[in-house]
């Protein structure tokens, strides 16, 4: 199954009996068309703003497929979704657990705990051994209130990112992690992976049915897709952060292939073209699911992890937050 | 979930109404697979994809006059395959334009 890609601002994608047509726009005025077969696409992901028509997103909700959009910088900005489960019973069960303190703050610490594990593997496997990540992680066990959970998360992000600049090497300022606008290219790059982690992650939780507005670990305040964010924890530094270091030490990616305007830093064409690719490739990695026991991809964990949680919700199956080695 | 190769060949006359079929034929395949030759189409589909796509070879062809050969392989045959001039057959797992 493979995902659509459309990063040029001057393209449209319409669809022509059973395929999708890209029309690119080219210099001397005249369109290169390109075929796409739509059936076996599994997600279309739109930057900058491409043009689509009626015909063709229709066509992708009938077919199951989410199409989502992104800005120009990589910042996500939202999806058309197909259908899926109207599962009532599964948001009542949410619901519930929300107005349940203790179980509610259990889940958040185990979200909160993985989250530091994953980060502090992310440090052990770059040489930076000397953290103080693993107290923290244990420090969570002992808390008594949500507040207190996210108070000991942000130090932990704090001094994980205190460690980034020692691994990204010296041919990249990176003080500290800062966005709205990214003020360097690391950070530019980060919220970029970030937003495409997030276009997968809100796919799978629609998927699996739950309500991606009502979280647990974040707060639920307007506009804010808590649900999505509380999943999403798992798996910055399992995936995002993992590309944004390969693609970096593997110097995939240059200092010049970002442009500065208004002290924000935004990537090259080329530059993003590279950076997608690495993203496919790592989310299309296999490793061997933990509680599972069988192999699968990434894109395939995420899809699991919101079904897991489902069944945690209605069925009481202990839920894990993916944690590797 | 798992894909199989299928190699699509068709041959259709030279009359309106033939040519009517096999251009229909030509953009219903292109939802499928990659064009290759001129009357070749190489996809890669689940089980599902494929019925699917059966059923509507099936509607779309008339049988006394047209032939359409479909070919079944597995990843160890895809792997063997061997091109001059062209591309081995991959699935591709992004496109990006």
């Amino acid at each position: 199954m493979t995902v659509i890609y459309v990063t040029q601002p001057e393209a449209v994608l319409s669809k022509v009996y059973e395929a999708f047509t890209v029309s690119l726009k080219q210099e001397d005025g005249t369109w290169k068309k390109k075929t796409i077969p739509a059936q076996t696409a599994e997600q279309v992901i739109l930057m900058g703003n491409p043009q689509v028509t009626g015909d063709a997103l229709v066509y992708a909700l009938e077919l199951g497929m989410p199409v989502h959009y992104l800005s120009f910088f990589g910042k996500y900005l939202g999806s058309a979704l197909p259908g899926y489960s109207r599962n009532g019973q599964l948001r009542l069960a949410q619901y519930q657990v929300y107005n349940d303190v203790p179980k509610r703050l259990e889940l958040v610490k185990a979200i909160v705990t993985t989250k530091i594990h994953n980060q502090y593997n992310v440090l052990y496997r770059h040489n930076q051994r000397d953290n103080p990540l693993k107290e923290r992680k244990n420090l969570v066990k002992t808390q008594q209130t949500i507040d207190q959970v996210r108070g000991v998360e942000g130090l932990a992000a704090r001094e994980y990112f205190a460690c980034w600049q020692n691994m990204v090497g010296k041919q990249w300022v990176f003080n500290g992690r800062n966005r709205n606008p990214p003020t360097d290219p690391v950070n530019a790059l980060l919220s970029f992976s970030y937003a495409l982690l997030k276009t997968q992650v809100t796919a799978a939780v629609h998927l699996a049915g739950l309500d991606p507005y009502i979280g647990y670990l974040h707060e639920v305040h307007h506009g804010q897709p808590a649900m999505v964010l509380d999943l999403m924890e798992e798996f910055r530094a399992l995936i995002s952060d993992n590309i944004v270091l390969g693609v970096l030490s593997k110097r995939e990616i240059q200092p010049q292939d970002f442009t500065e305007s208004l002290g924000a830093y935004r990537l090259s064409e080329a530059g993003r073209k590279t950076f997608l690719t690495a993203f496919e490739r790592k989310m299309n990695d296999e490793f061997t699911h933990p509680v599972f026991n069988y192999r699968c991809t990434y894109r395939r964990a995420i899809e699991l992890q919101a079904r897991l949680l489902s069944r945690y919700l209605q069925e009481g199956v202990p839920y894990k937050p993916l944690a590797l080695r | 979930m798992t894909t199989l190769f299928y190699l699509i060949i068709y041959d259709l006359p030279d009359n309106k109404a033939a040519n009517k079929r096999r251009n229909r034929l030509h953009k219903m395949l292109s939802g499928y697979g990659a064009w290759t030759q001129y009357s070749v189409f190489e996809c890669f589909l689940t089980v599902v994809k494929f019925t699917q796509m059966q059923i509507k070879i099936e509607k779309l062809i008339k049988p006394e006059e047209d032939s359409v050969r479909v070919y079944v392989l597995d990843a160890g045959a895809v792997k063997r395959t061997i091109t001059y001039g062209s591309e081995k057959p991959r699935q591709e797992q992004a496109i990006i334009i």
